[in-house]
């Protein structure tokens, strides 16, 4: 948060056209740093990490993706939403119902888990073409608990028969599919690499064309952008739906990190809090704040568990530190808004 | 479908709650007015206090619902001193910090503060161990439904909340200075009204509130469940929204309404069993609907007026 009161000091100081020139072709997504990054996660990590490491790199991978969507919602558009845990789990579902119920494949499966959760996304952006701000994120955080409700009556297929898929028996209950090609945990890590890789690239793409020139627009004023002859409605809506295809594939990829019996409690009311102060810790700004966001949230959490203190207490403890960070990040960002004599 | 007769106990399940829900709107709305924050940290703060409540009544894993004995008593007020205490400490230390941001970024600070809180709650008390507190309660039948004493406290208390702060934002000296910031922080404070000493006042009153609902609802619910007892706050933001967190009546009356409906769906089954599976919804659709219907037009701001 404290590059908000930079980008605004600067849009403010400069003309307006050389801030959007400035932002959409230099400071997203750097092409050469991201595939040097992409080259590292694919063939270094593997190579000298062990598999409990490989499990949080797995973890770190997909988090990153849907911090990424709520990054780019907050940063890019200004709209906060507080639901994208819904389209994560819309698309984690969906993925592991198709997973039991078809023989299509995994790749594909994914990509339908995300499309359905572009459903959702939308929904949620129905509501963003008339509120915005506090109430938008109000807005958002009721459907996200609503959709943990829906969750917890229709719970994840495991191998059941029926539209729910849910097996009651243990024996039953059979464990998540993997593409044939990457049926180990080092082999679906790289894979979920290249799909994190995928949708870096698809939201960077859209960032730095036309979309992004008209969401930056949007985010310093709906009511410029409307005069200057931007569709607001249809950007609004395509940022919703491009945020809610992340975190959908994003869902769809984290069905394949648990072997059985998924688990609501990734994609609860708190989970949504969570995410947004990881969003906020890790720079909303850029897409790399995904990633340092899901580090912070995952690989730094077990490794100060696993050196530090132990026993659990980084993981238990993690929201108080998500909490203290999204605090101070707040305060500095306050400060430095005021110092360069702006009001945020 | 379940027989009229068999409603009642839920209708009187659902008043309570609704109670509740009203009581914790009333405390949104009035720090909203004052200081323009959604306290999304209201059910982390309310829960804090209540297990330390739980620790003092002497609870423990061999006694997970503690009964209030001797000095123990002392809990219960504790209870609603905590609360108050660690709201009007984040209205302090905090809240001014961010005074000057949109009420978004102000309210993204009380999640913080929950945030925090909540992990410190998963720190120090095992959240797979079942706890409750429980208040002195008697039980009665009336027309043919048990009535618990807690539950007509809880009733009463909303009644006497909503008419009480009603009459003090309007009658006394220190309401109408609310009011005033409410309507314009910067131009009351030119006029000599003390924004930070009524703010912290605001802070104050909402966090006694916040304590007070905590007495009531870890009874209610029979439980002391983190996840629930934080969390309360989304459902209870659904009869403010209603309000558009400025009447306290319309706050009032669709909270209640919140309360008995999600209430009165649990005995259906069968057919309609989705009704009550999907109960607690509730808050969620009548939020997102009159959020719609409050925004029906569309509005811009331009050059700081809202424009349709």
């Amino acid at each position: 948060m404290t590059a908000v009161a930079t980008r605004e000091a600067t849009l403010a100081a400069e003309p307006t056209h050389h801030g959007i020139a400035r932002v959409t072709k230099s400071q997203w997504f750097s092409p050469a740093a991201a595939v040097v990054m992409f080259l590292v996660a694919l063939f270094f990590i593997p190579a000298f990490f062990d598999s409990f490491w490989i499990a949080n790199f797995t973890q770190m991978a997909v988090f990153s993706i849907v911090a990424a969507s709520a990054g780019l919602l907050y940063g890019r558009v200004g709209l906060v939403s507080l639901g994208q845990v819904a389209s994560y789990g819309i698309g984690c579902w969906v993925t592991i119902r198709l997973s039991f119920g078809t023989p299509w494949p995994f790749p594909i499966i994914v990509i339908i888990g995300g499309l359905a959760a572009v459903l959702v996304g939308v929904l949620i952006g129905l509501p963003a073409l008339r509120v915005s701000g506090l109430y938008l994120a109000l807005v958002t955080l009721m459907l996200a608990a609503g959709m943990e409700i829906v969750l917890n009556n229709f719970k994840f297929a495991n191998g059941g028969p029926g539209f729910k898929g849910v097996a009651t028996s243990l024996s039953d209950i059979k464990p998540t599919r993997r593409p044939s090609f990457a049926l180990t945990d080092v082999t679906y890590y790289r894979f979920l690499v290249v799909g994190a890789f995928v949708m870096f690239i698809l939201a960077s793409l859209l960032l730095s064309r036309k979309p992004g020139r008209a969401w930056e627009s949007i985010r310093q004023s709906e009511a410029a952008a409307l005069a200057a002859g931007i569709d607001v409605t249809r950007y609004k809506l395509l940022a919703f739906a491009l945020a809610a295809f992340m975190a959908g594939v994003a869902g769809g990829l984290y069905a394949g990190t648990v072997p059985k019996g998924m688990s609501i409690d990734a994609f609860n009311r708190q989970s949504a809090i969570f995410l947004i102060a990881v969003v906020i810790m890790g720079g909303i700004y850029s897409l790399w704040g995904g990633l340092l966001g899901a580090f912070f949230a995952t690989c730094l959490l077990k490794f100060l568990t696993q050196n530090v203190i132990g026993h659990q207490f980084w993981t238990r403890f993690a929201l108080s530190l998500f909490g203290f960070g999204l605090l101070v990040n707040l305060i500095q960002s306050t400060r430095a808004a005021e110092k360069k004599g702006i009001q945020a | 479908m379940p027989g009229l007769g068999e409603f009642w106990p839920y209708i009187i399940q659902g008043l309570a709650f609704g109670a509740m829900y009203a009581v914790t709107g009333t405390g949104l709305v009035v720090l909203y007015q004052t200081t323009g924050v959604v306290n999304l940290a209201f059910g982390a703060i309310g829960c804090m206090g209540a297990h330390l409540a739980w620790s003092m009544l002497g609870g423990s894993l061999s006694k997970p619902t503690p009964h209030a004995e001797g000095w123990r008593i002392l809990a219960y007020p504790l209870l609603v001193v905590v609360c108050a205490g660690l709201t009007l400490a984040y209205g302090i230390c905090i809240a001014p910090l961010l005074a000057r941001r949109d009420p978004l970024v102000k309210s993204l600070g009380t999640l913080g503060l929950a945030l925090l809180l909540l992990g410190i709650m998963k720190e120090r008390w095992d959240t797979s161990k079942p706890r409750a507190i429980e208040l002195p309660s008697k039980k009665f039948t009336v027309a043919g439904g048990v009535v618990t004493t807690t539950q007509l406290v809880a009733l009463g208390f909303a009644i006497l909340v909503v008419v009480v702060v009603t009459i003090f934002l309007k009658q006394t000296a220190t309401g109408t200075a609310m009011r005033a910031i409410a309507n314009d922080r910067d131009v009351s404070s030119l006029l000599g009204v003390p924004t930070r000493r009524i703010e912290a006042l605001a802070w104050l009153g909402s966090g006694v509130i916040c304590g007070c609902v905590f007495l009531m609802l870890p009874p209610l619910f029979k439980s002391l469940d983190q996840g629930t007892l934080t969390w309360f706050i989304i459902g209870a933001l659904g009869g403010a929204i209603v309000g558009q967190f400025s009447s306290l009546t319309v706050t009032f009356f669709a909270s209640m309404a919140i309360g008995v409906i999600e209430s009165v769906l649990t005995p259906f089954s069968n057919n309609f069993q989705f009704m009550s599976d999907f109960r607690k919804m509730t808050p969620f659709i009548v939020a997102v609907a009159a959020i719609m219907w409050i925004s029906r037009r569309r509005t811009v701001v331009l050059a700081g007026r809202e424009m349709r």
